[in-house]
């Protein structure tokens, strides 16, 4: 398995402990007839262009920063912004109408996973990505979910339970791909 | 945490399984077909008041496979293990499943599906051996189903014998000892909840907790004791 495998209904945790390298390796595979960014960290006016370097699909950007005003406009064409809450719930209600709203096979970025638990808790993480996995396996959506910083190894654990693949950045030897269905079962 | 509904705080929700754990009738002595069965029981249980509009309002109960897993698992970071017969070959296994589970979960509750009075002394070896904090675990609790036997309960009262007293008495006692059992919870909220919960009508009791390296942990947990933080009014 190579991270160029990813299929359709593929969700993909990756994982930057050493930062920085996550969003534009997520940027990067979007793919699709349209790409979803839900970016935590960075506001809409710095994720646009990046986006906008790294493929042509129609780009929204779904801003959860908490500082970003409403009336931002994405200042690109064919890129949308749509500013939500910074909390958890707040995310996920947005991200999923967002899915239910995509017309086709859709690449979605979620930025950060860790900014998304220091708000809240490992649990509603858990059940965000559970919530997004499931849309994504079913429609056919393909999704990274970046982890960017310090992480303890049963976080890693407990939110890859809910998807599919984990790629680490932080090795010398390139991206390391491993898939994460069945881990923690002996059959 | 940042705008955040209510009831969302993973203590409370561990605390809200241990409790349906307690409430439990599992039926089958067979972990398989349990488990199947808890699952349901549990995603009925959390999710009876969810607002169905809110898509992260309800709690992800999933069952689980492998003998390195728990068999049940609810929003990823809980796990449940049911454990069957307990004899003393199979102590160690069960400390060794118990180490492992703190691998994949921050809260672990395992519930003895064979309550039989064979198997007290080495399911309270097991409970006594293991602390959240010696796991590094957030939560810990042991919770067992009821037992056929009508001795059972005044068997693994403990020493005290305080399960088998009457309502009255047992009430009194409860008094005298409800500073020590304050002070225990006080000391186990400092390091996360211990739980060692039963099924039981009983006025719950605690023989009381202890310090020890490492973090507080529940002394002699017996039929009918709860260690941790008081329930809500």
């Amino acid at each position: 398995m190579t991270e160029r495998e990813f299929g359709p209904g593929a969700n993909v945790l990756v994982v930057d402990q050493d930062g920085g390298d996550a969003l534009p390796f997520c940027l990067d595979r979007l793919g699709g007839d349209g790409r979803l960014v839900v970016s935590t960290d960075l506001p809409a006016g710095r994720v646009v262009p990046l986006a906008a370097e790294r493929g042509e699909a129609p780009l929204h950007v779904l801003d959860a920063t908490g500082d970003t005003d409403p009336s931002v406009d994405a200042g690109a064409p064919g890129a949308s912004v749509t500013v939500t809450g910074p909390g958890v719930a707040a995310v996920g209600e947005a991200a999923v109408a967002a899915l239910d709203e995509a017309d086709g096979a859709t690449g979605v970025c979620v930025d950060s996973v860790a900014t998304l638990v220091a708000r809240s808790s490992v649990q509603q993480a858990y059940k965000l990505l559970y919530v997004l996995a499931q849309r994504v396996r079913g429609r056919g959506h393909r999704a990274f979910y970046t982890w960017e910083g310090p992480a303890e190894a049963r976080t890693l654990r407990v939110l890859g339970r809910a998807l599919d693949y984990r790629v680490s950045l932080d090795g010398a030897d390139g991206p390391a791909v491993r898939s994460l269905a069945g881990v923690g079962d002996d059959g | 945490m940042t705008g955040e509904p209510p009831g969302t705080d993973p203590v409370v929700t561990f605390e809200s399984v241990v409790d349906l754990l307690e409430q439990w009738e599992p039926d089958v002595a067979e972990t398989g077909t349990a488990a199947g069965r808890l699952q349901g029981f549990l995603d009925r249980g959390l999710n009876a008041d969810a607002d169905t509009d809110s898509v992260l309002d309800r709690d992800v109960v999933e069952r689980r496979r492998g003998s390195n897993e728990a068999d049940v698992s609810v929003n990823g970071e809980i796990g449940v293990k049911l454990v069957g017969e307990v004899r003393g070959a199979t102590v160690d296994e069960v400390n060794v499943t118990l180490s492992l589970l703190s691998d994949w979960y921050s809260f672990v509750a395992v519930y003895w599906l064979d309550p039989s009075p064979e198997g007290a002394d080495y399911r309270r070896t097991i409970e006594r051996k293991a602390s959240a904090p010696r796991l590094d675990l957030r939560g810990l609790a042991f919770v067992a189903g009821d037992s056929d036997d009508p001795d059972d309960a005044d068997r693994s009262a403990g020493p005290a014998g305080l399960v088998g007293l009457s309502a009255g008495v047992a009430g009194l006692v409860a008094m005298a000892l409800a500073g020590v059992t304050v002070v225990g919870w006080s000391l186990v909220r400092v390091a996360g909840p211990a739980v060692a919960g039963r099924r039981r009508r009983a006025v719950p009791l605690c023989a009381g907790v202890r310090d020890v390296p490492g973090g507080p942990v529940a002394a002699a947990p017996s039929r009918g004791c709860r260690v941790g933080p008081p329930p809500a009014l």
